[in-house]
């Protein structure tokens, strides 16, 4: 059931208004109270310097590349660690009076930390550091947000000269290291040099090349060689008895043909005559001879091989002898035999030729490992150490312009002023707050007993609710008597109301004189 | 001059000077009238037709009370500062006129909740039916547990509903009581309240009952009960009544305990529900506000 809100604001007049004597009292506690705290909360000054950390500036772009411009990622939290280190927070106390009257050390330490406490430094936009000074005294808060600003610059401005110092002479002294280590591996390379004159680049593949070449030339006058000598041994057989044999048999042969002809001309001639027949005669005696120098012939050789079987030598037969073809066997045999005599010593002398190759391979794999060794150290040094003498120079070109301060420059955009108006939650926002809650916690506490509360306060709820009709609402009436005392009593309430904001005025007043 | 002085000054003509001691008007008051005396064999009935508005205006009233001791009574009058609740009182009169469609009633007004009774609507409702000056209304306190009547009217009584009761000598008049409101009368409680289950059953208690209502054609009667969700005396007397009207105080009760009341009176007699006490700002308007 959903009570209207006039009728709900209506009941909340009426319930105030019954309760009025108490709301008073829970008005003027909220309210005072709150003006007291008011009056002791401790007013803030903030006083702000804003810094510009220009990284870029004209030089830039010349320089890209060669010098490296000091660069700072978060200019804030570098600043927070230059401005919170001891150096700056000694000064800082001194020049803000902390130190005036004399405060011990472990009062120094507990002003130091409450300064880093109220001082906040933070990064507003990409190169402005902002560096707010939170203070009761308005004097201090700007001394402290200006020195700060002032100490910073300076500092940063020396760190950074000597970050590029120290970078210049930390290559410098490398560039020195890797010519020392340079220049004894270029002696170590000469020294080598001079001992091993073969270790040259590439005398290894020559060496190879020659072995390769010398055993092809071997395997081929090996072969040759065999060639020649089956030349020979051919040669020798021809030459020797069984050749002189194979001629003779050939006059035997000779003998034979011609009596085959004779025998053919016999046959046919035996066709038509008889036997009587001259030139059968003829050619019988003809045959006859044949056969019988055919014979001698056989017997000849026969006796000739048995003679020269007895004797040992070789039987040659004289005609063959004087034979041309011999000739040219006997003179082709001496010629081949000499071949072969020169063959064999040209193989004896390649392979002595091998050896010494061979021994000269060996020599030279020892020696190209140790150069190696030594030509990739010279190398990579003289890599190392030309980059080192870029990288001085580079680096003698950032100290240059720090030195003159043409790199990352600070410089304050905004100095620090003097504040003269209080910041964060002041007076005012305590008193405005009291009267504020003054009235709205007791209206709050009334309106949360209007809704929750479950005993009945509106009609609607048994007429509409509960469908019980309801015959009239009585509100309540004063008697006369009560009336008067009613009117006194608001008499005095809102007298009571006008004390609190007399008393509002007067703290005000005094608050805004000074006075408090 | 305000109303509020007019009123005064009345009193003071009225009381001869004594107006601030209320308790001399109370002995005024109690002495018994004589005029209703006569009509006491009001059984057969005859007499009840003669009852008019004229008989009415010439009851005998006693002492009356002036609109200042009202105020301080908080009783309802015709010309209250604040109009606002007489005319709801009329309006609630009205209502009450309409549902019993111009006959006159027994009306029980009960509450439903101990210690926020119902005395002072009753004493309202009862004031509101005074007005009207063809008619007249009669009070019963019937709550014998806490019988509070007598104290809001600043009465002292001695014979009431419970000496009736007890002894059958005792006659109506002698019990009735003027009030100091013109044509209001009321019946306290009375000083024998022991057994008071016993009376409301009783046979007397219906004759009186009926008698009363049979007297004048234009007599209003309201029975103030105690709590009916405390009180079996009071759910008795719903069968002698002809309507209840249930007054709920703001903020006094929750809904179950209303419907509890309810459920007690049952849908019937219930004629609905007064609302009361509603948290009120008084006017101050600039001419009255600095006059004490």
């Amino acid at each position: 059931m959903q009570v209207p809100f006039d009728n709900l604001l209506k009941a909340l007049y009426g319930e105030i208004f019954n309760r009025r004597n108490t709301f008073f009292v829970i008005f003027a506690l909220i309210s005072l109270s709150m003006l007291a705290v008011g009056t002791v909360w401790p007013k803030r000054y903030t006083s702000t310097a804003v810094i510009i950390a220009d990284d870029s500036n004209i030089l830039q772009p010349l320089m890209e590349g060669t010098a490296e411009a000091t660069r700072v990622s978060n200019h804030a939290s570098n600043a927070r660690e230059i401005l919170f280190g001891e150096k700056i927070m000694s000064q800082i106390l001194k020049d803000a009076g902390w130190l005036k009257t004399n405060p011990s050390e472990v009062e120094q330490e507990r002003i130091k930390t409450n300064i880093k406490g109220l001082v906040k430094i933070s990064g507003a936009g990409r190169n402005l550091i902002k560096i707010e000074s939170r203070d009761s005294k308005p004097m201090r808060a700007y001394i402290t947000a200006k020195r700060m600003a002032e100490l910073f610059i300076e500092e940063g401005e020396k760190s950074k000269i000597n970050e590029s110092q120290a970078a210049f002479d930390f290559i410098e002294k490398q560039v020195n290291e890797y010519l020392q280590k340079l220049t004894l591996v270029e002696e170590q390379l000469e020294e080598f040099r001079t001992k091993n004159p073969d270790a040259r680049p590439g005398t290894d593949t020559e060496v190879s090349d020659r072995i390769r070449r010398l055993t092809a030339e071997i395997e081929r006058t090996r072969l040759e060689l065999r060639e020649t000598i089956i030349k020979r041994d051919s040669l020798q057989d021809q030459l020797s008895g069984e050749a002189a044999i194979t001629i003779s048999m050939s006059k035997e042969g000779q003998y034979r043909g011609k009596i085959a002809v004779l025998q053919t001309r016999l046959e046919t001639l035996r066709l038509d005559y008889k036997e009587t027949y001259p030139d059968i005669v003829r050619l019988k005696h003809q045959i006859e001879d044949l056969k019988d120098s055919m014979t001698a012939e056989i017997e000849q050789r026969e006796k000739a091989k048995l003679n020269a079987h007895n004797k040992g030598s070789e039987y040659i037969d004289e005609a063959i002898l004087l034979n041309p073809l011999y000739q040219q066997l006997r003179s082709e045999s001496s010629a081949t035999q000499t071949k072969i005599v020169t063959l064999r010593a040209r193989i004896s002398e390649m392979n002595k030729m091998l050896e010494k190759e061979y021994d000269r391979a060996k020599r030279i794999h020892g020696g190209e490992a140790a150069l190696s060794k030594l030509t990739r150290d010279y190398q990579v040094n003289q890599d190392i150490y030309q980059d080192l003498l870029r990288r001085m120079e580079r680096a003698r070109v950032s100290r240059n312009l720090d030195e003159e301060n043409q790199g990352l420059t600070y410089k304050i955009q905004e100095p620090a002023k003097i504040p003269l108006i209080p910041t964060g939650v002041r007076f005012i926002h305590f008193a405005a707050l009291g009267l504020i809650m003054g009235f709205g916690v007791p209206i709050g506490m009334i309106y949360l007993l209007l809704q929750i509360e479950p005993r009945v306060r509106f009609s609607q709820i048994i007429n509409d609710g509960m469908n019980i009709p309801v015959l009239a609402e009585i509100y309540s009436f004063p008697s006369n008597s009560e009336y008067r005392k009613m009117k006194v009593n608001i008499f005095i309430l809102v007298a009571c109301y006008l004390m609190i904001f007399l008393i509002y005025g007067y703290v005000g007043w005094l608050k805004l004189t000074g006075q408090l | 001059m305000s109303k509020i002085e007019e009123a005064l000054t009345k009193a003071k003509l009225s009381k001869q000077g004594s107006g601030k001691d209320l308790k001399v008007f109370d002995q005024n008051r109690s002495s018994a009238d004589t005029r209703d005396l006569v009509p006491v064999k009001s059984a057969s009935g005859q007499i009840r037709h003669q009852s008019s508005a004229r008989e009415i205006s010439l009851m005998d009233n006693g002492s009356i009370l002036d609109n200042n001791e009202l105020s301080e009574l908080r009783i309802i009058y015709s010309d209250m500062e604040d109009h606002k609740v007489a005319n709801t009182y009329r309006d609630l009169r009205t209502k009450l006129i309409q549902k019993s469609q111009s006959k006159n009633f027994i009306a029980m007004i009960t509450s439903c909740v101990e210690g926020k009774d119902s005395a002072m609507t009753s004493l309202n409702i009862s004031t509101a039916f005074s007005f009207d000056e063809s008619k007249t209304s009669l009070l019963i306190d019937c709550n014998l547990n806490n019988p509070k009547l007598d104290t809001l009217l600043n009465m002292e009584t001695d014979k009431g509903l419970t000496d009736y009761m007890e002894n059958e000598d005792i006659e109506v008049d002698s019990i009735m009581h003027k009030t100091g409101i013109k044509r209001l009368k009321m019946i306290p409680a009375g000083m024998n309240r022991e057994t008071a289950a016993e009376y409301f059953t009783s046979l007397r208690m219906r004759q009186l009952m009926s008698d009363l209502l049979s007297r004048y054609s234009d007599r209003y009667i309201f029975l103030d009960t105690a709590p009916i969700t405390e009180s079996a005396d009071t759910r008795i007397l719903v069968e002698l009544c002809d309507f209840v009207v249930l007054a709920v105080p703001y903020a006094s009760s929750t809904k179950g305990k209303i419907k509890e009341a309810v459920e007690a009176i049952g849908e019937d007699k219930l004629l609905g529900v007064v609302f009361t006490d509603i948290p009120n700002v008084p006017k101050f308007s600039l001419a009255n506000l600095f006059k004490f």
